[in-house]
């Protein structure tokens, strides 16, 4: 990769950063105010207030009762309202460049890299990774419905990210911190393992990349169809068998494109409209 | 058009922080509960505030006004010592966190219940919600409670650990000249006496399940003659 390409690159590497210290001050601040030392400016939010899935499985409430479910506050579906603008625009940029724990689960892929080299992120069958994929929309249904029949926050009790941010606050039950080891130890064979199968936030998200305004297209005229690009997309999405991407799982991290491991210009590009792509 | 890492850098932080900002100024973006809970949409109540929206992080003092319960009743019926209007609901699973361990929630939830049946208002009870004893004594007392909702908070009371703890330090002044096991006396109290579970299993001939159990109401249950046991459980301090 080039000096150009490698600038371009580091800028998602330091927005996912950003995100991931900016969640980690909030909740140390959360600790601290509980200790009285709270750090002023910054915010004193609960996980649950800046997370945007809080918005989506308030949606039914809301709706019905004009009120969020429990631990979920006005703050949460607004950010759900900028996540469903960033996806119908771009995909789940969310997922790709701003999710603290898909940040956690990439930094251990790096670790997974390097011990399994070629083999890494390949150990699950193609037609049977396929079906798994769609767990997390099993996932989605039932929180989404067992949230709105008892207004309780329960996937709090599995949810990793929840007990990643708040392994010290005695708040978080055993399953969640089962997910979370398991997430862990997974992360180091495949990349983004929770992404894949089991975020409900994600699945949510990944419906937009049907009809989302910017998509990710190949140019078959300039492809040399050297796969660059399915090696290099962290959820295994076959980019070289498309002209443009519309699968549920591309989470927009635009590693695919020629901006980052594609090796021939203006082939795998972010874009709308047809631009100069050929697209059969 | 494309768009190029720095154009979705961009994008991104404008779309997130702007909606933060804008929502800042227009006074909607809040992380916190406004501590207004929802109100019936119909019926008799219409318009009332709905104690099943009571949250976890509702003080006493806040339940209290918006709800018109005395304090006194309120801290009353969970057993606190003082009436602490700062004690907030989600603070009660910790003081009966041994019942949780036994099934039998005492939490939130209980308040919610509470406090509709003290109102006469229309709840869901839950059957995993359990009450302290003197809740279900303000409740049978204090407001006219259907033959259903009588029937269900007396098959969900649990001993008051608070109130038991309260008595103990009564009674410690006592306990110095003599260990007395009273009608009242739960499991925990002789554990925490520092006798231990396996001995007081042999004089009862049978398995504790349950810590917070009243001694003489396990006795009641197993067929067992309080009076029986009362002194040789008495003996173990000694």
């Amino acid at each position: 990769m080039n000096v150009s390409k490698k600038k371009k690159t580091k800028l998602r590497f330091i927005t996912q950063l950003f995100f991931l210290l900016l969640v980690s001050a909030i909740m140390g601040n959360k600790l601290l105010e509980e200790l009285g030392m709270a750090i002023p400016f910054l915010s004193t939010a609960s996980l649950h207030a800046i997370c945007p899935f809080g918005g989506v499985v308030s949606i039914h409430r809301f709706i019905t009762e004009g009120t969020f479910v429990q631990k979920i506050h006005e703050s949460s579906f607004i950010l759900m309202i900028a996540g469903i603008i960033l996806a119908i625009g771009f995909g789940p940029l969310i997922c790709g460049w701003v999710c603290p724990f898909g940040t956690v689960q990439e930094f251990l892929s790096k670790i997974g890299r390097k011990i399994f080299k070629k083999k890494y992120n390949n150990f699950i069958p193609y037609k049977i990774d396929r079906i798994l994929r769609y767990i997390r929309y099993i996932i989605l249904i039932l929180v989404v419905y067992n949230i709105a029949s008892t207004t309780k926050l329960m996937f709090q009790d599995i949810d990793p990210y929840y007990a990643l941010f708040n392994f010290w606050t005695g708040e978080v039950a055993i399953a969640a911190y089962i997910i979370l080891g398991a997430t862990i130890l997974l992360s180091l064979i495949i990349e983004r393992p929770w992404c894949k199968y089991a975020c409900p936030y994600g699945a949510f998200l990944g419906i937009f990349n049907l009809f989302r305004i910017f998509k990710i297209k190949r140019n078959q005229k300039t492809c040399i169809n050297c796969k660059a690009c399915d090696v290099g997309c962290p959820m295994n999405i076959k980019v070289s068998e498309k002209t443009k991407v519309l699968d549920h799982q591309c989470i927009s991290c635009m590693k695919c494109t020629s901006d980052y491991i594609c090796p021939i210009g203006d082939t795998v590009e972010f874009r709308v409209g047809r631009g100069d792509l050929s697209e059969s | 058009m494309k768009v190029k890492f720095m154009s979705v850098t961009i994008i991104i932080f404008a779309v997130i922080f702007g909606s933060i900002g804008i929502t800042s100024v227009l006074g909607i973006w809040k992380t916190e509960n406004t501590k207004e809970p929802a109100k019936y949409k119909e019926g008799e109540f219409k318009g009332e505030y709905n104690p099943a929206d009571i949250r976890g992080s509702y003080t006493f003092g806040e339940i209290s006004d918006l709800f018109d319960v005395p304090i006194s009743d309120l801290s009353k019926a969970f057993a606190l010592k003082d009436e602490d209007e700062s004690f907030k609901c989600k603070e009660l699973e910790m003081i009966y966190e041994q019942s949780a361990l036994n099934g039998k929630e005492v939490g939130t939830d209980s308040v919610r219940i509470f406090v509709a049946l003290y109102n006469s208002l229309p709840i869901t009870l839950n059957n995993s919600t359990y009450f302290p004893n003197p809740a279900v004594n303000i409740l049978k007392n204090k407001v006219s409670i259907k033959d259903k909702e009588l029937e269900y908070i007396e098959s969900h009371k649990v001993e008051s650990i608070e109130i038991i703890e309260s008595d103990k330090d009564i009674n410690s002044s006592e306990e110095n000249e003599e260990f007395k096991v009273k009608g009242t006396t739960i499991f925990k109290e002789l554990l925490d006496e520092g006798i231990k579970k396996e001995e007081i299993e042999k004089i009862l001939d049978g398995k504790i399940t349950d810590d917070t159990l009243v001694i003489k109401d396990y006795c009641s249950e197993n067929g067992i003659e309080f009076s029986s046991i009362k002194t040789k459980l008495e003996e173990l301090k000694k």
